[in-house]
């Protein structure tokens, strides 16, 4: 059951992906691990980017969330600033998560969060800080590291 | 005739048979009651469609236009309309998840989660237990049965499990009149319910105690010498000749056959040390009461919530007839 769905997700994103985003499996022979790499949307500091990420669906899934983080680094307030580049999004979480979301609907809800990141929800508290506090100084250093990492 | 005994004296005595589930006919049974309650509640507002389903029909299903027919929103299957249930009464969304996909979801989650808190699968809906038996499969049905029965049993008041391994009964057990030997209806391995060990067969408690830490022994050594300083007086209670042996505190004492003790705690002079049980034992004709010092604390016993005073040391009684 699980494979079929998954299939078939991955059959709709390889032909119509959601805008600014293309989709290939990192291994041909396992439709578990997704390589995904999304445009920085216009409209923010981190268009002209390429961020990669790596989408892993659990065997449970649907009934359990995909797993998502960052390759790519980037500076967000709801991203880790590392190498695991995790992210903590309302329908990732598995107690909001339903079975019945599609995985052109975390796509897109992660374009919104680079649109208008969440800094009361943040992961990292520095990013967080200066967005509240000077969304200037927060801008340039989002465009900075997007130009220092996602080129 | 009054008899000291010793403060720490316990003796095995002829115990009521246990309390085992199920009860034999005809006796009331505590936990066929709350149960047969529980399902009595869950039953109001089970709708039409919710109730058993008639011979040769699938469980679960509606029985719609057989024709038609839609995707499953999560198996992506294409399957004939019936096959997608309506989950609880309250749920607002279409029925777009088909039936197996419910069955799978409902298994997951009663392994997973309290059988009382297990919500649809589409939306934050609690599926109650009337609704889980129409949607499971038999055998996960079962199983979430018993995760329930359980669940609920553990909330019972005096309900202890069995604690060999390889069983999985358990019964009420009250200190009070089944004493301290747990006898598992269902495989007789005797537990002291006081230590939560198998019955260790020729030995005390207190015995036990002492073999498990010697400080035991030296504590209540102690209570024992104030016992001897206390005096002896009969009963006030009507028509009673018990005598109740006690030094000091007040006069809010007096004995029944089923043994009251106000707010069980030694008075704050004797070290603040808390009686740890009340023992009642009959040997023959005789009763005998005991109260035990240590640290554990009260167990088990009736208290009379309307004397806030703080109990005299009652030490001992032994009851003749
Ligand atoms: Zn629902
Ligand atoms: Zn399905
Ligand atoms: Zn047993
Ligand atoms: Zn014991
Ligand atoms: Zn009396």
């Amino acid at each position: 059951m699980t494979q079929k769905r998954i299939s078939k997700e991955l059959q709709e994103c390889l032909t119509t992906p959601p805008a600014g985003i293309k989709v290939n499996l990192v291994d041909e022979g396992n439709i578990h691990n997704w390589n995904i790499v999304m445009d920085g949307p216009a409209d923010s500091p981190y268009v002209g980017g390429k961020f990669q990420l790596l989408l892993v669906l659990p065997t449970e899934y649907p009934f359990k969330p995909p797993k998502i983080n960052f390759k790519t680094r980037i500076y967000h307030p709801n991203v880790t600033f590392d190498e695991h580049g995790s992210m903590c999004i309302g329908i990732l979480k598995s107690d909001s998560w339903k079975p019945s979301s599609r995985i052109p609907n975390v796509l897109t809800a992660i374009q919104q969060l680079l649109l208008e990141p969440v800094p009361d929800d943040a992961v990292e508290q520095g990013a967080a800080q200066k967005f509240k506090e000077d969304r200037k100084a927060f801008d340039k250093e989002a465009r900075d590291m997007t130009k220092k990492y996602a080129k | 005739m009054i008899q000291f005994i010793s403060t720490l004296s316990l003796v095995e005595y002829n115990q009521p048979p246990p309390k085992a589930v199920p009860a034999q006919p005809g006796t009331p049974d505590p936990f066929r009651e709350f149960f047969l309650q529980l399902q009595a509640h869950a039953t109001p507002g089970l709708s039409s469609w919710g109730k058993s389903p008639a011979k040769g029909k699938i469980p679960g299903l509606r029985k719609d236009d057989t024709a038609k027919k839609q995707e499953c929103v999560i198996c992506v299957e294409e399957k004939p309309l019936q096959h997608f249930p309506k989950i609880t009464d309250s749920c607002q969304h279409p029925d777009q998840i088909c039936l197996v996909c419910v069955q799978n979801w409902l298994a997951r989650e009663a392994d997973n989660t309290d059988w009382d808190k297990i919500h649809c699968v589409a939306c934050k809906e609690i599926v109650p237990y009337n609704h889980m038996k129409r949607l499971m499969t038999k055998a996960a049905f079962e199983k979430y049965d018993q995760y329930s029965r359980n669940a609920t049993l553990s909330k019972m008041p005096n309900f202890r499990w069995c604690i060999s391994s390889s069983c999985s009964s358990g019964q009420i057990h009250e200190i009070d009149t089944d004493g301290y030997i747990f006898y598992c209806g269902a495989c007789y391995t005797k537990t002291c319910v006081i230590h939560n060990v198998p019955w260790h067969e020729g030995e005390t408690c207190t015995e036990y105690d002492y073999r498990q830490d010697p400080k035991v022994k030296a504590a209540e050594e102690r209570a024992s010498k104030i016992e001897i300083k206390g005096s002896s007086k009969p009963c006030p209670g009507p028509g009673c000749k018990v005598n109740i042996t006690r030094n000091g505190g007040c006069e809010h004492m007096k004995c029944e056959l089923i043994f009251e003790l106000w707010d069980a705690r030694v008075n704050e002079n004797a070290d603040s040390r808390q009686v740890r049980d009340v023992i009642m034992s009959s040997v023959g004709s005789v009763w005998r009461i005991s109260i035990r010092f240590g640290r554990m604390g009260i167990r088990s016993m009736r208290r009379v919530a309307s004397c806030t005073r703080r109990i005299c040391q009652i030490i001992s009684i032994i009851h003749y007839w």
